[in-house]
């Protein structure tokens, strides 16, 4: 008995010991994933993270740095408000570009150079300048933020990245860059597959090389001349050298050989493939009051395709059911008597709702004020639309520059162009003189808009056709154009004309360069601030509902009564214009140490405007102080 | 499958092989019958029970036969057959015998006075008279130690276990639920955590379980009384024993019914001065009273009308909606047991039916349970066979909580708006939702147009064989299997607010475990001193698969359901592990008060299989009854110290040790065609060299009863150190991940518990018996690693989130807190508006340290009654309704702004401070303040109450087709004697996640539910 026992034990036991791990490795392994990549696949994921869904765009590109650049308003008013606590908004952009564009490409070159049995030379240049775009979009909204270091926490065990200085990230990209474009116009490796090179598949083998070495060096160009402010003698060797270098430089709109991200309604209005700035069809952005003065001011026919009374029919689409149409008739300011024009635009503001769309008030028989805003889009369920097309605030186009598929330009020639005009009126040694590359840069920048701008959309002939009109004369988007760029040259051409031309040409779908240029030049039709205190009230006139109610078009109503609006609060930074977004709490709770001393090494080298009462009030390297 | 229906045939089949039948009747020495008395024949393993009138059958082989007769609690007497043919007996009280048995780890039955470590038990007492759906919920303040927490979400909520303190810095610190020696999945297929529109808690492991099947409940709270069970018992054990049907012989029928209705609490006592509008302002347009929902209008008593959300001029007056929104709850349950038994075999049968309608409009809960279960004994008894197959159907409408749900949803709707407006929450038109704000929202078109249904079915399937060579020596191996197919279907139609193109979701769950083990005992007793030995092996397996498809934008209005979107993603979530274990225990005992028992188990996990998938950990403990070998006064009738000490290990979940990508199906046009993408699929950085992690602890304790066991108390201190966790360390999101698995860290969890327990009064009529639980339990987080200052538990949509820090506390509520100047003053900005800290602090902690349980029973003649109190103490609770009433405006605390006309005020927040801003923008700050709605979560609360009446047994005696029958009334959640929050449950769960206990988010108050129960046994 005792010897059968031992047996059995004996036997269970060896049974056990030999079947213990049996079939483990097959049991860990993940059926629906695998541990092996296609390089080209995760190049594709860093640009589709580097544009971004709705959910980061919509807070980092059209709450924050759009309304901070000037350039569009959203009826979120965090941004303008100067508001730097909002962690949503502040984090959004951050945290999907690391955990996303920087993991994935930082993990793509890592997986590049494993790999001995392939030539990759190309393949790692590509992956390289692709990674200093997305790291570039970072320090111009951060400033100082780990750049050698990040994204590496599988690879190094690098879990709390130290920052470097924006002015290291700086000079390393465009290192970097240089680099990678000697290579590509040297090697005859491979690139990545055509289907996988989303901006220059349609390229031979040799050309996709040659063209993403133009682009580098046009990333060159722009680093370079974002640092004018910061390191004027470094901005200027970096500019020369790039304008110079036979690699060139990008000099069309045009899809496949300017740097053209591609959108498409694949993966669904929360997917990867849209215009991350237009969710379901239109991002609820507004034109930006200065954008939309000015241009009606110098009759920019861009308006037509920028601007526009939205309305919901089933889809967000342009409204062109008024009966009066004027896009030139600017709307009243503040402070003055109202009078009813198409395009009202959405204003600056921090307080409340209607801080930022009142226009006017109306007094009933008790006494009692009732004041009346604009509304965010056209709602003919509530107004007649007579009404609605004087009390519709003005948003971006849903069908043009705000369709969710529109295509996003990532560098396109107008740009080069601006650079070089900016670059030759310093005095700098670059191609071209100042007026005819200010002269190329215009006319590629109206160029976009019938071309990349007008996805199955008739909007802005409806509008075009609509202002001659009423003007009663034939107008022409292009004789419109010649008119406006004959006017420009015809000013004196200095820097603050050449960036303000740059900075309205960012009416696109990117208003993060909107704000560096803005934070590099202090340009002027963006103010530093707001004057405060003074601002935190405003005067919008009072009337009886009579005197609106059938208003003529264009025609000021007068009054002599004005009531008091609450405006701008004066925000966290007490009305001066943040330098930055603030840093997301998630970075700040894990990695304090290093975040903390980048903090206060930003405040004593770069000083901070005003008293510096919040941290976003602190400059970076490349602002002008 | 098959061989479990050959195994219930055998049961059914039953057997004998009998010479000679004795009769009789076993009493107590009053005189009472005793029902289910032991008789067994002396040296086999044959024997059988008394029947309800205390009768016995059994059948013997020849004359020298020895009979033992015994029941728990008398003294056991040995009666030689001889010649007689009918034995009766009388059974004396043997207080000195009252040792009770314990089922522990393994199903192995221990005396308890033989046992190092601690155990709880709960007998079907619990459940017999104060039913509720979930029966762990029934638990609260009977077992010290234990901390139980329930979702706010009715009958098919979940139901959280802490048993002392979080072991786990990260992973579930949720026991083990073992039923009927087989473990079952505690898996929860839908939790409320989801931020992104609400989540559904669809109920974990223990939301299947009729209450009416459960014979008891034992919980092993320490490391050396789970160490068997292996990495998954480190936060201990609970132990359900289901209902045998042993008892009388021949066929009896128990029906029980329960109908409970329940009431909503509601804590939240909103102002009522100023209406909806904006500085002061009464909305005078349909837009603005759209652009202003919250409570910053004019004064009530100033303005008789305004303009409303439909453009209509209404009533500008106060509703009280909180308390006029919720129904009655009902919920009925009924359970119909067949027991049939023989002498070798039992078998029972039993149905349970539960259907809620909950306290919300259009919410439905619905449970049938089937099983069926029985055991034989065959081959000259020295077989004995157990199985059990159970069937548990669950379907739910609507049930949800979190941050969609319908309370919060409630808490954006203007107070000046009615009830009864909101019930016209369709356009008959449109079709779309008519409510308040831009978005239309309304909570009826959430209770009625949103759908949320789920269905569970649920079979667990248990058989064992035990094989008895010898008295001494014999083997068992048994089988389980808990397999669930789950699936869900929400369904937001055009114009939901938030979503208003439309979105289905679907999600069919196929979730599996699956135990195998053997063991061999060996037992050998001598004259002073024996030993049992138990060698076995096990292995278990699990596998979740779970599909989602989840469609946007309906593409027509007409089919507006799933796989009718313009837009269709689907995802796949699929893990598998297996553990291989062997294991062997050994218990020596000296006399009878001396025990000492020893453990060792190796584990070999898959999920380690990279690094180190073999661990081993042994525990020890020991048990000395000093009473039995001392000279000890009158008044101390038992006394016994106990010491152990045990290490755990633990594995992980699966797919953690390797780097995986993801291929997104979807194409991205390029210049040069369209390109797939594809990724790393996950936001934690994996380990290759993960290795186990290891928990060790120690316990004493001392157990004493006095005069006669007429009082007793039971102390334990417990130290366990959790240390080389496997946990997920919070990255920078500059690193590129969320998180990190590691092996670092160590959590201390250190605490005494107390049981004070007493008869103070015992007569015959009328019994009293009474037990205070207390439990103190000290956490701390030891350390994490190098360079890790913390580790999310818990994240909230806000800037709140709970974590874990080093030489912290566990569960560390962080959040935003006012910056103050060195005398503690809040600082204002310019405007007057309180400034915030950058970064966050720790502004609380989620877990109570103290906890208090008194349980009362009472017997009167044919009436028993029972009470129960619990309190906690030491936690606190975020609370974001909170919050949202302060930048509504509709806490009473923002009734400050009394004190506005336009110049500066004194809120009290302020503290004699004054501020020349807005109240409405002054208030709008603070409720971005964090620290301002940490909340005091300590309470008092009477948790149950119930009485019962039995019908005197003798009525039966001349009715033959009943034998006993019981009706009660019971209320649970009665309310609190004292509590520290304003407007919210200090105990409704918003998550049983890891942390969750510290937040709340427009959770439901648990309801106060009023119950009445009949039991009749056939």
């Amino acid at each position: 008995m005792r010897n059968k026992i031992t047996y059995m034990l004996l036997a269970a036991v060896m049974l056990f010991s030999a079947a213990c791990t049996d079939d483990f490795e097959r049991i860990n392994n993940d059926p629906n994933q695998g541990e092996k990549i296609d390089p080209g696949l995760l190049l594709t994921r860093v640009w589709m993270r580097y544009n971004g869904t709705p959910h980061e765009e919509l807070r980092g590109n059209m709450i924050m740095a759009g309304p901070l650049s000037g350039i569009v308003q959203s009826a979120y008013r965090t941004g303008q408000a100067f508001d730097g606590n909002n962690d949503q908004y502040n984090e959004a952009k951050y945290v999907e570009m690391y955990k996303d564009a920087v993991k994935n490409g930082v993990q793509l070159l890592k997986n590049l150079d494993t790999d001995k049995e392939n030539d990759n030379t190309a393949k790692t240049s590509i992956a390289n300048i692709s990674l200093q775009f997305v790291f570039q979009r970072l320090t111009d909204m951060y400033g100082d933020i780990p750049y050698h270091d990040a994204g590496n926490a599988y690879n190094t065990g690098s879990f709390y990245p130290e920052f470097d200085s924006q002015e290291d990230i700086y000079k390393s990209m465009v290192d970097s860059l240089k680099k990678h474009r000697d290579i590509l116009m040297e090697t005859d490796a491979e690139p990545f597959l055509p289907k996988n090179d989303i901006f220059f598949g349609n390229l031979d083998e040799m050309e996709r090389n040659k063209a993403w070495a133009r682009t580098a060096n046009s990333l060159i160009m722009r680093l370079g001349m974002n640092a004018s402010a910061a390191d004027e003698s470094w901005a200027r060797s970096t500019v020369e050298e790039a304008a110079n270098n036979k690699a060139g430089f990008i000099t069309s709109i045009k899809i496949g050989d300017a740097f053209i991200l591609q959108t498409s309604v694949n993966g669904g209005d929360w997917g990867n493939h849209i215009n991350g700035a237009n969710a379901t069809k239109w991002g609820h952005t507004y034109v930006g009051e200065k954008w939309l003065r000015l241009a009606q001011r110098n009759r920019d026919p861009r308006i037509f395709y920028v601007a526009s009374q939205v309305i919901n029919n089933s889809d967000w689409s342009a409204w062109t059911g008024m009966s009066n149409f004027d896009a030139f008739e600017e709307a009243p300011q503040y402070g003055e008597p109202w009078k009813p024009v198409t395009f009202m635009p959405v204003k600056a503001g921090g307080t409340e709702s209607l801080s930022i769309r009142a226009m006017y008030a109306v007094k009933g028989e008790d006494g009692n004020q009732t004041k009346v805003g604009g509304d965010w889009f056209v709602d003919l369920n509530t107004h007649t639309a007579d009404y609605a097309q004087y009390h519709t605030l003005t948003g971006i186009n849903p069908e043009t520059v705000g369709h969710r598929e529109a295509p996003i330009v990532v560098f396109g020639g107008d740009e080069s162009y601006y650079i070089l005009a900016e670059a030759k009126e310093r005095g700098w040694n670059v191609p071209g003189d100042v007026a005819s590359n200010l002269e190329k840069a215009m006319e590629l920048t109206f160029e976009k808009y019938p071309v990349l701008f007008q996805k199955g959309s008739n909007s802005p002939q409806t509008y075009l056709a609509m202002q001659s009109a009423t003007e009663g004369t034939d107008l022409s988007y292009e004789g419109l154009q010649a008119e406006y760029m004959d006017k420009v040259m015809d000013e004196t051409i200095d820097l603050e004309l050449i960036w303000r031309e740059r900075w309205k040409s960012l009416m696109t779908t990117f208003a993060y360069d909107a704000f560096t240029l803005w934070n590099r030049t202090n340009l002027s039709i963006i103010p530093q601030g707001i004057p405060y205190p003074g601002t935190e009230f405003t005067e919008i006139p009072v009337y009886t509902a009579e005197q609106v109610e059938d208003p003529a078009f264009a025609m000021e109503i007068p009054t002599s009564e004005f009531t008091s609006q609450p405006f701008h609060n004066g925000g966290d930074t007490e009305g001066h214009r943040p330098r930055r977004i603030n840093y997301p709490n998630a970075e700040r709770t894990n990695n304090t140490e290093n975040i903390e001393a980048a903090i206060q090494r930003q405040i004593s080298e770069y000083g901070q405007v005003g008293n510096g009462s919040h941290f976003i009030t602190t400059r970076m390297w490349i602002s002008k102080q | 499958m098959r061989s479990l229906w050959v195994l219930i045939l055998v049961l059914l089949a039953g057997n004998a092989f009998a010479q000679r039948t004795i009769t009789g009747r076993v009493s107590s020495d009053d005189g009472e019958p005793l029902p289910g008395a032991n008789i067994m024949i002396k040296g086999t393993m044959n024997g059988t029970v008394t029947n309800l009138d205390g009768d016995y059958a059994i059948e013997i082989e020849d004359d020298n036969a020895t009979l033992v007769f015994s029941f728990i609690g008398f003294e056991a007497q040995e009666i030689a057959v001889g010649s007689q043919s009918v034995i009766n007996v009388t059974l004396g009280d043997d207080s000195e015998l009252l040792e009770d048995v314990v089922v522990t780890a393994l199903g192995i039955k221990r005396e308890k006075k033989a046992l190092g470590y601690s155990v709880a038990e709960v007998g079907d007492e619990a459940f017999e008279s104060s039913k509720a759906a979930n029966p762990m919920s029934s638990l609260s303040g009977r077992l010290s130690g234990v901390q139980i927490n329930s979702t706010g979400q009715g009958a098919a909520g979940s139901t959280s276990v802490i048993i002392r303190g979080n072991a786990l810095a990260d992973g579930s610190n949720e026991p083990l639920y073992v039923v009927d020696g087989i473990p079952i999945s505690n898996s929860q297929y839908s939790n409320a955590d989801s931020k992104d529109g609400g989540g559904i808690d669809s109920g974990n492991g223990m939301s299947g379980i009729a209450a009416d099947d459960i014979e008891n409940i034992s919980v092993l709270k320490g490391a050396s009384a789970t160490a068997l069970y292996g990495s998954r018992a480190i936060n201990g054990v609970v132990m359900i024993t289901t209902k045998s049907g042993k008892g009388a012989q021949g066929t009896t029928i128990d029906f029980n019914s329960t109908t409970t209705i329940e009431n909503a609490r509601i804590y939240s006592d909103w102002q009522n001065v100023y209406g909806q509008g904006n500085f002061g302002n009464a909305p005078s347009s349909m837009q603005e009273a759209k652009d202003n929902t919250g409570m910053w209008g004019a004064r009530y008593s100033d303005v008789n009308k305004y303009t409303d959300y439909r453009g209509q001029s209404s009533e500008y007056r106060f509703y009280d909606n909180e308390n006029n929104f919720y129904e009655t709850g009902v919920t009925t349950s009924n359970n119909v047991a067949i027991n049939h038994n023989t002498e070798s075999s039992t078998l029972r049968m039993s149905y349970s039916n539960l259907q809620n309608n909950g306290m919300m409009p259009n919410t439905e809960y619905n449970r049938n349970t089937l099983t069926m279960n029985g055991s034989t004994k065959a081959l000259n008894n020295k077989l004995e066979l157990t199985g059990k197959i159970s069937y548990v159907n669950e379907s739910s409408t609507n049930s949800m909580i979190g941050n969609t749900p319908f309370s919060a949803n409630l808490m954006g709707t203007p107070n000046n708006v009615p009830l009864s407006d909101l019930r016209n929450y369709k356009d008959p038109v449109t079709g779309l939702p008519v409510g308040f704000g831009n978005l239309n929202s309304n909570v009826y078109w959430n209770l009625y147009e949103v759908s949320h249904l789920y269905n569970k079915d649920r079979v667990m399937s248990m058989a064992q064989a035990k094989y008895n060579f010898t008295n001494d020596l014999s083997v068992m191996v048994r089988y389980g299997d808990d397999k669930t197919f789950f699936n869900q279907q929400s369904i937001w139609p055009i114009g939901t607010p938030h979503y208003q193109q439309g979105r289905a979701s679907e999600v069919r769950a196929i979730n599996s475990e699956t135990n195998i083990d053997g063991m061999l005992s060996y037992n050998k007793d001598f004259t002073d001193w024996g030993f049992t030995v138990n060698v076995g092996a096990a292995r278990m397996d699990q596998e979740f698969d779970e599909r989602q498809i989840f469609d946007e934008r309906f593409s027509d209005p007409s089919m507006q359901k799933p796989g009718f979107g313009e837009v269709t993603t689907s995802f796949v979530n699929y893990n598998r592990k297996r553990i291989n274990s062997v294991f062997s225990t050994a218990q020596l005992r000296y006399k009878n008060f001396l025990y000492l028992d020893v453990s060792a188990r190796n584990d070999w996990s898959s999920t380690l299989i990279d690094a180190q998938p073999s661990y081993f950990y042994p525990s020890l403990s020991s048990s000395f009854v000093f009473t039995e070998i001392m000279d000890t006064p009158d008044w101390l009738s038992f006394g016994k110290l106990r010491a152990s000490w045990a290490k755990v290990g633990s594995d992980t979940d699966p797919y953690r040790t390797r780097l995986y990508y993801n291929i997104d199906g979807v194409l991205h046009p390029g210049a040069g065609g369209d390109s797939p993408s594809g990724g790393i699929g996950s936001g934690t950085v994996p380990n290759r060299n993960l290795k186990p992690s290891m928990n060790e602890s120690y316990e004493f304790g001392v157990d004493l009863k006095f005069f006669n066991n007429r009082l007793g108390l039971d102390v334990a201190y417990y130290n366990s150190k959790a240390t080389n966790q496997i946990v997920r360390v919070a990255t920078a999101p500059s690193a590129g991940y969320d998180n990190a698995i590691i092996n670092a860290g160590a959590i201390q969890n250190a605490g005494v518990e107390m049981s004070l327990y007493a008869d103070p009064v015992k007569t015959k009529n009328f019994n009293w018996n009474t037990a205070l639980n207390y439990a103190y339990n000290e956490n701390k987080v030891l350390s994490l690693t190098e360079g890790v200052n913390q580790l999310t538990l818990f994240e909230t949509n806000g800037s709140v989130s709970v974590v874990a820090r080093p030489g912290e506390e566990y569960g560390q509520i962080m959040g935003t807190t006012y910056r103050r100047d060195d005398a503690g003053n809040i600082l204002l900005d310019e405007n007057g508006r309180p400034m915030v800290n950058d970064g966050l602090s720790v502004i609380g902690n989620a877990y109570h340290k103290v906890m208090l349980g008194w349980v009362n029973q009472f017997q009167y003649k044919n009436w028993s009654a029972t009470f129960v109190m619990d309190a906690k103490f030491g936690g606190e609770v975020y609370s974001q309704t909170e919050a949202q009433a302060y930048s509504t405006g509709r806490h009473q605390g923002t009734l400050d702004r009394d004190g506005y006309d336009g110049g500066v005020w004194y809120p009290s927040i302020l503290d004699g401070q004054g501020t020349s801003s807005t109240p409405q923008e002054f208030y709008q700050s603070v409720a971005n303040i964090d620290e301002q709605f940490v909340y005091d979560a300590s309470y008092v609360a009477i948790q149950e109450i119930n009485i019962t009446y039995h019908l005197p047994s003798k009525l039966f005696d001349n009715v033959n087709f009943m034998r006993g029958a019981s009706a009660g009334l019971f209320v649970r959640n009665l309310g609190y004697v004292w509590r520290a929050t304003d407007n919210i449950d200090p105990q409704a769960t918003f998550s049983i996640a890891n942390g969750g206990a510290g937040v709340e988010m427009g959770n439901m108050a648990l309801p106060t539910t009023y119950g009445f129960n009949l039991n009749i046994k056939f």
